[in-house]
């Protein structure tokens, strides 16, 4: 853990640039102090991104994001040294992160699907990209959608394909407060029905 | 599961904030999956992006954010919402400070703490620190570093409670120093991360904790493998490295799982990674003897 800084000290690391900062890093080794120059400026380096790490991070649901949050976060430590060229720093670290969600996510949906067995020709080539597990992700939220009322369903699919209330209730053939009660209904029931469903 | 297609503002001037505190915020993967559920193109149809869908103003979003966007092209990107992950992955790479002022919920706010804690503890629990290595790139630029270095030094008649960490030993397998930089054909390469594979069969971990860390190793090392540049490789041997790779790495993950789960006692879990690491180096072993 670092020790507490002065305020000229953080107000120096502050002012370095990413690119700075992670020459430090990658100076760390076994002289004391360079390592905690290192950890030093790590720990900025943190301050700066991981909102953003875990939002992106939660790019394919948020259970398990802090997961990713944290192995990416240990993994840019361990490989920055060798992996990272010296440039752009954010557009490194935020392809890894992706990288761990992705694989985050597709070792998650192969033990749901108690794929256990290892198949080298037919499995995991490794090519999913945001977008494809966007779409994949969509199944089990429309089952819930499904389940729905008829009149909820139709308030739903409505607000999705970003219709206003008003417009909503139009469709469905009720009234806008009509609309209004069903849509609050069906978001209690999808969150309670995607939850039990791991979505 | 949150809703946030449902929540989407009635109000178009509240619709810009809205969508800015989604892009930097934990939900927008929920939300781009449920505004696809009905949209046959959630990614444009010719397969564009971003610089299409906005334009020249993508410059000005990512510097100042939404503001400048107009409601038919917010509700646009709402309609395509492969576009929204895209975005926030440029507004992340590339975007201004601005983007670090947006509100973020409280439940973010708390998970980043959770993060940052479980980060700091694992760093001060095992410091392995990164490898000594001279900076990539920029060497030119190495004398900017020393005002830093200065000023970090000042960090230091504070920091009695740091204790240094261990120098780490050296890498091994995939991970072992030098080995994927090496300017050499591309047989010879295959057959060098043959070896490498095979340097797991150098230890017989008998507890849990020392093949779970092996096996991370091991793991870790088909991450490096995943994010080198391979220039060694045809590119189709080098998507079939990756392929295989991954594919290495996923059955690595599943070990680590049984492992955890208790499923099968260690003998047993040791036993499949034998199986599937003697796989890699076979396969690698192959198809260097087939280009050679």
């Amino acid at each position: 853990m670092l020790a507490p800084m002065s305020e000229s000290s953080k107000s120096s690391l502050n002012e370095l640039t990413d690119e700075t900062l992670v020459e430090l890093v990658q100076r760390g080794g076994a002289p004391a102090k360079a390592s905690f120059q290192a950890q030093a400026a790590f720990a900025k380096l943190r301050e700066r991104y991981n909102e953003q790490v875990v939002a992106s991070a939660a790019q394919f649901g948020k259970t398990g994001a802090e997961d990713v949050a944290q192995e990416a976060w240990i993994k840019v430590w361990t490989k920055i040294a060798d992996h990272f060229d010296g440039r752009n720093f954010r557009g490194w670290l935020f392809r890894l992160v992706k990288h761990e969600a992705i694989n985050a996510y597709r070792l998650a949906q192969r033990k749901r699907e108690q794929s256990i067995s290892l198949d080298f020709e037919s499995k995991g080539d490794g090519s999913a990209s945001s977008l494809a597990i966007l779409l994949e992700r969509k199944e089990p939220l429309e089952l819930c959608i499904a389940k729905l009322p008829e009149r909820q369903q139709c308030i739903v699919r409505a607000t999705l394909q970003q219709m206003k209330i008003a417009a909503a209730a139009e469709h469905c053939g009720i009234t806008a407060a009509q609309a209004s009660v069903a849509k609050h209904h069906a978001i209690k029931s999808l969150r309670a029905c995607t939850t039990r469903e791991g979505v | 599961m949150n809703l946030p297609a449902l929540e989407i503002p009635e109000d178009d001037a509240l619709l810009a904030p809205w969508l800015e505190r989604q892009l930097v915020g934990m939900d927008l993967g929920d939300l781009a999956t449920q505004l696809a559920l009905w949209q046959e193109d959630a990614a444009p149809p010719d397969g564009s992006s971003l610089d299409v869908a906005i334009g020249d103003r993508l410059a000005t979003v990512l510097e100042a954010g939404l503001c400048g966007l107009s409601v038919d092209d917010l509700r646009g990107l709402l309609a395509r919402p492969g576009l929204l992950l895209e975005l926030q992955a440029r507004i992340f790479g590339e975007g201004g400070d601005y983007w670090r002022g947006v509100a973020i919920s409280s439940e973010h706010r708390a998970a980043v703490q959770r993060v940052e804690s479980a980060v700091s503890e694992r760093l001060r629990e095992r410091p392995t620190l990164p490898p000594v290595a001279e900076p990539v790139g920029n060497l030119r630029a190495r004398w900017r570093v020393l005002p830093a270095i200065a000023a970090v030094l000042l960090l230091a008649l504070g920091a009695w409670a740091l204790r240094p960490g261990p120098v780490p030993a050296p890498g091994w397998g995939f991970d072992r120093p030098g080995l994927l930089t090496q300017q050499i054909p591309a047989d010879q390469y295959l057959t060098m991360l043959s070896q490498a594979a095979n340097q797991w069969f150098n230890k017989k971990p008998d507890s849990a904790d020392s093949l779970r860390a092996r096996l991370i190793q091991f793991r870790d090392g088909c991450d490096t493998l995943l994010a080198a540049p391979h220039a060694q490789l045809a590119a189709a041997d080098k998507e079939w490295l990756l392929k295989r790779c991954r594919a290495w790495r996923d059955g690595i993950e599943i070990r680590l799982a049984e492992l955890d789960a208790g499923e099968f006692d260690i003998a047993e879990v040791r036993r499949r990674a034998d199986e599937l690491v003697e796989k890699a180096v076979d396969a690698l072993h192959q198809r260097a003897e087939s280009l050679g």
